[in-house]
């Protein structure tokens, strides 16, 4: 299949020419000495560093000294296919007369956005760096974070248009070989034209596509991305997204946050403890409301009974349909004021507060106990550190009220068993979900519920670095005030 | 593909569903609740009038609109209604035909049992009480002077709730007020019998003032069996309570031998136990109170901080209990012959094999059971004078 590179150098000039026709961005530059051309090079306006090319490229080939050209990688390639895919990643290509071998040097340029402090993950204390579009830069990133060369980085091109590079990567001593060969023969499964974000490879490899519950975590930190690796998880990055995969992951893993190992250990766990409450909270409040008000009215306080029952009197819709409706506008409001740019956001949610929230409650339409726990519900969902959790348990909060509404607190234990067994079945490459939790491994709890601190953390997860464990060996870990002669 | 239809399919159920229980399910909204706080039982022309109460929440203060309500003054939040019949249950049907709401009795606080109704026994009442699991055997049981219905339609003017105002009362002044459960446990029980507060209808006692309805508690109510024998008022009324264990933080006012103003003394805490001295067919009781006790105002000239002196006061404060007690024991004993404090129960407990001999018999022998009190009281501090506020620095 593969076209080889002719001798002559007109012949592959004309080839490109007319393989390249109508691409205006594509330069041909032919390189003439004494009247006579002896070279042309190829390239990409835009993806190519002009700098790079003319210091290092054209300057050496204009005064014939092929070895001076400079480019930081050099490679020959024999057919035409490689050199096309390697102008399309932003190299340029020398092709010299009589030669059936083409240069092709390293002048990957053009402009990309900056680091920059990540969007979606923020924190008060942390670096603040996020990985960018390029991947080149994404993984030196991590390699300034992991200085070592057991940190692998495979590479794959996937896409049978877009050429995407995505990299594996994995640290070559705690990965579980059967997970990284897994995920390797995923990965090359993939047919598909093109990769445009890390979400395309994300669903093509994922254990359980109809799951509700993400097997993937991705993040924007390089810091985060690190510290998985060493956890023994794997990284997947891919040319062109800022997100990068990684797995496998598990639901406690899901509820932390970087920022739980950056602060003091008790703080941590405080927060950890909070935000796992909440979760409960953001799952289960609204139909809890829904089912105590509808059927179990004798399990409210008499006070807050009354008051609740004083603030209903008028209203016209039964609890479960005042619940859902104002749990839909809720998701609306929230993905309106996404989807838009941040000065009109603001309106938006200036309009979501006083319309819906304000001016309903003061119509009698919906109660004010409603709005509260509807706020209450999008606040718990917001303190989830992982969006792609947060988003599936807000899906499945409606089908928890509704079912609510119908069978009132049986409902709700029914969809929690089946929640639950389905969270017990799934499995992140191989790894049970609940990991931690069930199977309960009572070697992981320093790093579940809390986070102890460091010195005590001596293990790796079990259940994802079972071939290498120890993270430090414990003598020159002693824990504070037991070391001899502090003050 | 095929995995994904059928779930769907299968969620599609659940709405199905919704159609096909929807009306014989039992989900109530709270708008159709009436949401009972206060029962009352009276017993007039050989039938039951039963009377419930439950507030208007719309025109419960702090909640906007609703508009016409009147609401605020002569207890108007809430909503009173009563009716007749042989059977209590019937008398609560006679009640919901009249109401747009569905009575709802899970949050009563407090049961009031008319004087005649609780004289004529309580069993029917407990009867009905336990059978229904929406009735909570928590609630407050209370008896009330003369009726019942009366007592409740008292307009109160510092609670939101008329149930409230005894529930808030009780809970003041006793360690754990009288619930039904207690009540039932106490006449089911051998050795035991049942006592509960009574309270009654007054006003409020401000000279130059417009008086206003309120209640207060008026005494004990003695059980024997499900039937009440009377009521021991005032003084007695302590003395029991005390006997019991049962006073919130009892204070005592009592005078020193040499005399002087009177010396008024809080408990911080205070126990009481009861216990049998069993020797062959000769029962003794023995209630020990142990308790520590702090000043609270002293109209005597004496300086508190001194140690004999402390023991003269902690004596004269046992001496004062003593004598509350024992009236109340000696009343409960002759007068009643009901055994409120359950001596009978902590032979049986205590002496199982003498009880099996003379538990018949109970009845005949409680009233002559001779009663020892011991005493455990600590004076903790005299308060944060030293001297009587009216001495001058330097006179002692």
């Amino acid at each position: 299949m593969k076209t080889s590179i002719h001798r002559r150098l007109e012949q592959n000039r004309a080839w490109l020419e007319e393989r390249l026709q109508r691409n205006f961005d594509v330069v041909i530059q032919d390189i003439e000495h004494d009247g006579k051309k002896t070279a042309f090079l190829v390239y990409i306006e835009g993806m190519a560093d002009s700098e790079a090319i003319s210091d290092h490229v054209m300057a050496p080939l204009l005064r014939q000294e092929w070895d001076h050209i400079s480019a930081s990688q050099r490679e020959e390639a024999g057919d035409f296919e490689t050199v096309l895919e390697a102008v399309f990643s932003g190299n340029g290509a020398v092709f010299f007369d009589k030669s059936d071998k083409a240069m092709i040097v390293n002048v990957r340029g053009g402009t990309r956005r900056g680091v920059e402090e990540p969007n979606s993950e923020a924190v008060i204390r942390g670096p603040r760096e996020g990985f960018i579009e390029n991947l080149r830069t994404n993984t030196a990133l991590v390699r300034f974070k992991i200085k070592s060369p057991n940190l692998k980085m495979e590479s794959f091109t996937i896409g049978t248009e877009t050429h995407t590079q995505v990299v594996l990567a994995y640290m070559e001593d705690i990965v579980d070989p059967g997970v990284l060969k897994e995920a390797r023969e995923r990965l090359q499964r993939i047919h598909i034209d093109g990769i445009l974000e890390s979400g395309y490879i994300e669903e093509f490899i994922e254990d359980n596509p109809y799951s509700p519950f993400p097997q993937f975590q991705y993040t924007e930190r390089p810091d985060t991305a690190a510290a998985q690796l060493l956890e023994g998880r794997f990284a997947i990055f891919v040319d062109g997204s800022p997100f990068v995969l990684m797995a496998p992951v598990t639901l406690m893993e899901l509820l932390q946050a970087s920022e739980d190992y950056y602060e003091r250990f008790m703080i941590g766990s405080m927060i950890r403890i909070l935000r796992i409450l909440f979760t409960l909270l953001a799952l289960y409040l609204p139909a809890i409301y829904v089912a105590v008000m509808t059927y179990h009215q004798d399990m409210i306080p008499t006070h807050l009974l009354l008051s609740i029952a004083a603030a209903r009197e008028a209203i016209p819709f039964p609890t479960i349909v005042e619940a859902l409706i104002m749990e839909v506008s809720f998701e609306a409001l929230r993905e309106a004021s996404i989807r838009l740019p941040r000065t009109i956001g603001q309106a938006v949610s200036i309009l979501g507060a006083l319309v819906v929230g304000q001016a309903a409650v003061e119509a009698g339409i919906v109660s004010a106990p409603i709005v509260i726990i509807v706020s209450l519900t999008g606040i718990a969902s917001f303190t989830i550190p992982r969006f792609n959790l947060a988003i599936s348990l807000r899906m499945l909060r409606f089908p928890m009220m509704i079912l609510a509404g119908i069978f009132g607190l049986v409902g709700i234990v029914v969809g929690m068993v089946l929640i639950g067994t389905h969270l017990a079945r799934l499995r992140s490459f191989g790894v049970p979900y609940l990991s931690g939790l069930g199977p309960a491994s009572p070697k992981d709890q320093h790093d579940l519920f809390i986070r102890a601190p460091w010195w005590r953390q001596l293990t790796r997860d079990h259940a994802i670095a079972h071939r290498n464990r120890k993270r430090m060996s414990p003598p020159g870990n002693r824990p504070p005030g037991s070391q001899e002669g502090s003050p | 593909m095929m995995r994904a239809c059928r779930f769907a399919a299968r969620l599609m159920l659940l709405p199905a569903m919704a159609l096909v229980v929807a009306g014989c399910w039992n989900r109530t909204e709270v708008n159709d609740l009436a949401i009972v706080q206060l029962t009352s039982y009276d017993w007039e022309d050989d039938q039951y009038r039963i009377g419930v109460s439950f507030p208007l929440v719309s025109q419960m203060s702090g909640t906007q609109g609703g508009g016409g309500g009147t609401g605020g003054k002569e207890g108007q939040n809430n909503y009173l209604e009563s009716a007749k019949a042989p059977a209590i249950r019937d008398a609560i049907n006679h009640v919901q035909r009249k109401l747009s709401r569905r009575l709802y009795f899970a949050h009563r606080r407090v049961l009031l049992i008319g004087e005649t109704a609780a004289e004529r026994g309580v069993k029917p009442i407990l009867d009905t009480l336990s059978r229904y699991p929406e009735n909570r055997i928590s609630t407050y049981l209370l008896v009330a002077k003369d009726s019942a219905l009366g007592l409740m339609q008292t307009p109160v003017l510092t609670e939101r709730v008329t149930a409230e105002m005894f529930r808030e009362i009780l809970v003041n002044i006793m360690k754990e007020p009288v619930t039904a459960r207690d009540f039932i446990h106490a006449i089911l029980t051998e050795g035991v019998d049942a006592y509960t507060l009574v309270f009654k209808r007054t006003k409020t006692d401000t000279p130059g003032k417009e008086k206003a309805d309120t209640v207060e508690i008026d005494g004990l109510a003695v059980f024997r069996d499900d039937k009440m024998v009377g009521i021991l008022e005032g003084q007695f009324l302590d003395g029991t309570l005390l006997a019991l264990g049962q006073l919130n933080r009892p204070v005592v006012t009592a005078v020193l031998p040499e005399g002087g103003g009177p010396i008024t003394a809080q408990f911080l805490e205070m126990t009481s136990r009861i216990e049998p001295m069993v020797n062959g067919d000769d029962i003794r009781m023995r209630i020990t109170f142990s308790g520590i006790v702090e000043i609270n105002s002293n109209e005597t000239d004496t300086n508190l901080i001194h140690y004999e002196v402390n023991n003269e006061v902690t004596k004269a404060i046992e001496r004062q209990i003593q004598k509350e007690v024992s009236a109340a024991v000696g009343e409960l004993q002759t007068r009643f012959k009901a055994d409120v404090l359950g001596f009978g129960s902590s032979v049986k407990r205590n002496h199982p094999g003498v009880w099996k001999r003379i538990g018949d018999r109970w009845r005949d022998l409680y009233p002559k059971v001779p009663v020892e009190y011991r005493f455990n009281i600590r004076m903790e501090h005299a308060g944060t004078l030293k001297n009587p506020i009216h001495h001058k620095a330097g006179e002692y």
